[in-house]
């Protein structure tokens, strides 16, 4: 273990405990009511796995783009996306729980609801099964085959993987949007089955790649106090991050408000439903929050540049960031069960830590298996051997 | 630096870099100038000059028809209200965004190649705003009325319907055009002084010292001029995603199947850059070739453009399948038969078309070989520029022939006058093209010069 990431240790510590207490609180609450247990669950397993997937699309676009600011998140993106097989072990309490989330799979609601007989070649149980089964394969070999060929670099030098690497990423993305898109709807919008929005997918893939563009800026400068990056790390590099993080906050902004003027003027109810579930009993206000924490404070925030610039920063707005993600989240997910009330329940956030624990382990653990800064890649080497001298 | 072999094997060094670096400040100053300076064009450029000129004249022709007799010389219906007017107002529009895309954002991303294609692109943007402009002026059938879609305080107590995308559009158009042109401007200045200080005739001497707003080239002219470049680049930034995503909600916000989906503002933003770079190509290629200037637009920068284009149709691609899906995924008989009229009804063709234009053949960018194969990559980006005229024809014309009673449902046929004024547009746009490459310099001179700098000295 290198200097840099001892310095996450004591994260280690505060994630180990948090799983301990949320596994122990999500047991105890599935044996008490199982349908609050995966209803809380969905959320937290949207969340996290929005970070390893995030991840997954981050190394690629960073592979294909190979921009400076890329080298030095390269690392963290590769653990995050490492975390798949995890992500795939975590997403069992989700088959589990599929009749207590999924109105589609009752066999008596469906009897009697025509939109639902129609929607029964998508929406099924095998179909459900099988598309999550291609999702994680596509996910886990991609995170893979890009991961281990950067490591191999870091000891061979081959100058070719890097061309490799943009071989896989440029099919790798399309694979990855089309397979994160259909997971989308199996998962998050089936949970309505009645509603659609073409845009979801996108928004959802938007969403996941701010934050985890949000955490990995928090781990990167964590690690940027220590060799080997100190000194690698300038403040350009946390700008040109901050202003990704600006353009995703404007994205996720301009795609959520799409929807909704396009569904608002409209006004078809086959639509409207979904907004409606989301202004009455107490949700108008997590609307309005979601807005103000999602994009005002972000956005005013991060067009200064010394918000961007000085790491400490770029930090709080990338916590505030990850908050705000779970209160998305949630606005997207909770108003389907809880529509009468906005509220929480305790099973929310055992669930939240008890996943979040485990993958922040995970994580941890990926980070420590290679080196923090890629070695012997031919378009950097300058960059890093010279250290900041820009 | 890495060793030179290991750079040649992973593709950097396979094509030729974005500036030929045997160049110096005066041989590209001269290179560029030349062409504004010397008196004659290539015969091509007659040719291409003296056709845009008819087709001009019949656009004169047909718009004079059109304000004689109205819109119903057009092949409008009701249910088909809205025709080619949209259809070419959308694509014209679209192949604009390309232009703003390279002047602004790819500044901005700090992207060098754009140096040499961005006075260029920025030029198209602007005569192809001209050329979308015309078709709302002349669809709302009483042209000299336009300003009624203005608010101004007026005795009718009329005001326009702020609530419409179609109001937004006035804005946004406007906006765009007006901020496309002082972008541009700005950008010329320098370069009229470098065209003032080296012309021989009075005239030109006179016309560029005063398109120069008296520029000396001082050390604070530049230092300011800098920042006003940055700042004006950074305003240009949000009308890449906005104008389009307006122009696309003039059809989402309606509750018409085939309109009406929430993909369309990114989708329509993303097929506007996809049609804008085909055009900066259909363009860029055949001038590189006719001036000589392949050393300055270089296979890199086809390389590069090609790749923006595949990303882009990639994009494209999924908001045809996005539409597909959700048509039946709705539920909604009116959005299935919508989706099933377009892909078997009477203009199947035309979606069949359009996916082939746009979707099948592009693909070949996937092939490094293609994309710095100037011929291939012009017949491609001829073909996308098909393909995305095809696009507007298929979301407007089948999303409207067949509406909700099938004893409303009619046939949308061009006439005569819808074509004439298409191409006439064409011939307006072709024009405006050759008298910028006669008259201004096509290739940004100080920016060329400054990337030459950088390459040499390093970057500071």
């Amino acid at each position: 273990m290198d200097n840099a990431r001892q310095e996450l240790a004591g994260w280690k510590k505060v994630a180990g405990i948090a799983a301990v207490i949320g596994i122990l609180g999500s047991i105890a609450g599935y044996v008490m009511n199982h349908e609050q247990f995966s209803r809380s669950y969905i959320m937290a397993y949207d969340y996290w796995l929005g970070l390893g997937l995030g991840g997954l699309g981050w190394l690629m676009i960073i592979h294909l783009t190979s921009g400076r600011w890329g080298l030095v998140i390269q690392r963290p993106m590769e653990a995050a996306a490492r975390t798949m097989p995890l992500l795939l072990v975590l997403f069992i309490p989700v088959v589990i729980g599929m009749h207590d989330l999924y109105e589609w799979t009752h066999k008596d609601v469906v009897a009697e609801d025509h939109l639902l007989q129609f929607k029964q070649p998508y929406l099924n149980t095998p179909g459900f099964l099988i598309r999550a089964a291609i999702y994680f394969g596509i996910w886990i070999v991609l995170a893979y085959a890009l991961s281990r060929l950067s490591r191999k670099q870091d000891e061979t030098g081959d100058a070719d993987i890097t061309r490799r690497l943009r071989v896989i990423s440029a099919p790798g993305l399309v694979l990855f949007g089309l397979s994160a898109t259909f997971a989308s709807f199996d998962w998050l919008m089936s949970l309505e089955p009645h509603w659609f929005s073409s845009i979801y997918g996108a928004l959802f893939m938007v969403g996941h790649g701010l934050g985890a563009l949000a955490f990995i800026g928090i781990v990167t400068h964590v690690l940027a106090r220590r060799k080997p990056l100190e000194g690698v790390i300038t403040p350009q590099q946390f700008h040109d991050v901050g202003n990704l993080t600006f353009a995703f906050v404007i994205l996720w902004t301009y795609m959520s408000f799409g929807q909704f003027l396009i569904i608002w003027s409209a006004n078809l109810y086959e639509e409207t439903m979904w907004y409606l579930d989301r202004r009455y009993g107490g949700w108008l206000i997590v609307s309005i929050i979601l807005f103000i924490l999602h994009f005002v404070v972000p956005f005013i925030l991060l067009l200064m540049r010394n918000n961007k610039r000085i790491s400490g920063r770029l930090v709080k707005i990338g916590l505030l960031i990850l908050v705000v993600r779970y209160v998305d989240v949630y606005w997207q997910v909770a108003p389907t069960f809880r529509e009468h009330a906005a509220s929480l329940h305790w099973m929310d956030a055992a669930t939240f830590l008890g996943v979040g624990g485990l993958w922040v382990l995970a994580f941890l653990r990926q980070l420590g298996q290679a080196a923090v800064l890629p070695k012997n890649d031919p378009r950097h080497t300058e960059f890093v051997k010279g250290g900041a001298s820009h | 630096m890495a060793s030179e072999p290991a750079a040649e094997n992973i593709g950097y060094r396979e094509i030729e870099a974005v500036i030929d670096p045997s160049h110096d400040y005066e041989s590209v100053t001269e290179k560029i100038s030349r062409i504004s300076l010397t008196p004659t064009l290539p015969k091509s450029l007659y040719i291409v000059a003296g056709i845009s000129l008819v087709l001009i004249g019949l656009l004169f022709t047909s718009v004079f028809w059109l304000v004689v007799r109205g819109t119903g010389i057009w092949g409008l219906n009701v249910p088909v209200a809205w025709g080619f007017a949209i259809i070419n107002f959308v694509w014209w529009i679209g192949i604009g965004h390309a232009g703003t895309l390279i002047s602004a954002i790819l500044y901005l991303f700090r992207q060098e190649w754009r140096t040499t294609i961005n006075r260029f692109a920025e030029a198209m943007t602007i005569f192809a705003v001209m050329c979308a402009g015309l078709f709302p002026l002349l669809h709302i059938g009483r042209p000299w009325l336009f300003y009624w879609l203005l608010p101004y305080p007026n005795v009718m107590q009329m005001w326009p319907q702020f609530r419409s995308p179609l109001m937004w559009d006035v804005f946004a158009v406007s906006t765009y055009f007006t901020v496309s042109l002082l972008f541009w401007f700005t950008g010329l200045i320098p370069d009229f002084a470098t065209l003032r200080d080296r012309a021989k005739s009075k005239i030109a001497r006179i016309g560029y010292g005063m398109a120069s707003m008296g520029w000396r080239g001082s050390a604070r002219h530049w230092q300011r001029y800098e920042i006003v470049y940055l700042l004006l680049a950074g305003l240009s930034t949000p009308l890449v995603i906005s104008v389009h995503s307006v122009v696309s909600l003039d059809f989402a916000v309606s509750s018409i199947p085939g309109w009406h989906t929430t993909i369309f503002p990114p989708y329509f933003v993303a097929g506007a850059i996809y049609s804008g770079f085909a055009m900066v190509l259909t363009l860029a290629i055949p001038v590189r070739s006719l001036f000589g200037l392949k050393d300055l637009i270089t296979l890199n920068h086809l390389d590069n453009m090609s790749k923006v284009m595949l990303a882009t149709g990639l994009m494209v691609l999924y908001g045809y399948g996005m539409e597909a899906f959700f048509a039946w995924y709705s539920g909604n008989e009116y959005e299935r038969y919508m989706m099933w009229n377009r892909m078997t009804g009477p203009y199947w063709w035309g979606y069949w078309a359009l996916i082939l234009c746009n979707g099948v053949i592009p693909q070949l960018l996937w092939l490094k070989k293609v994309r710095i194969s100037p011929i291939p990559l012009l017949i491609i980006s001829i073909i996308i520029n098909i393909g995305m005229w095809l696009e507007r024809f298929e979301i407007v014309v089948t999303s409207l022939h067949r509406d909700f009673l099938p004893s409303s449902w009619d046939m949308y046929i061009p006439t005569f006058w819808d074509w004439s004024i298409y191409i006439g547009t064409l011939g307006f746009f072709f024009f405006l093209m050759v008298l910028f490459i006669k008259f201004l310099p096509i290739i940004s001179q100080f920016e060329v010069r400054e990337l030459l700098h950088k390459k040499k000295h390093g970057h500071h």
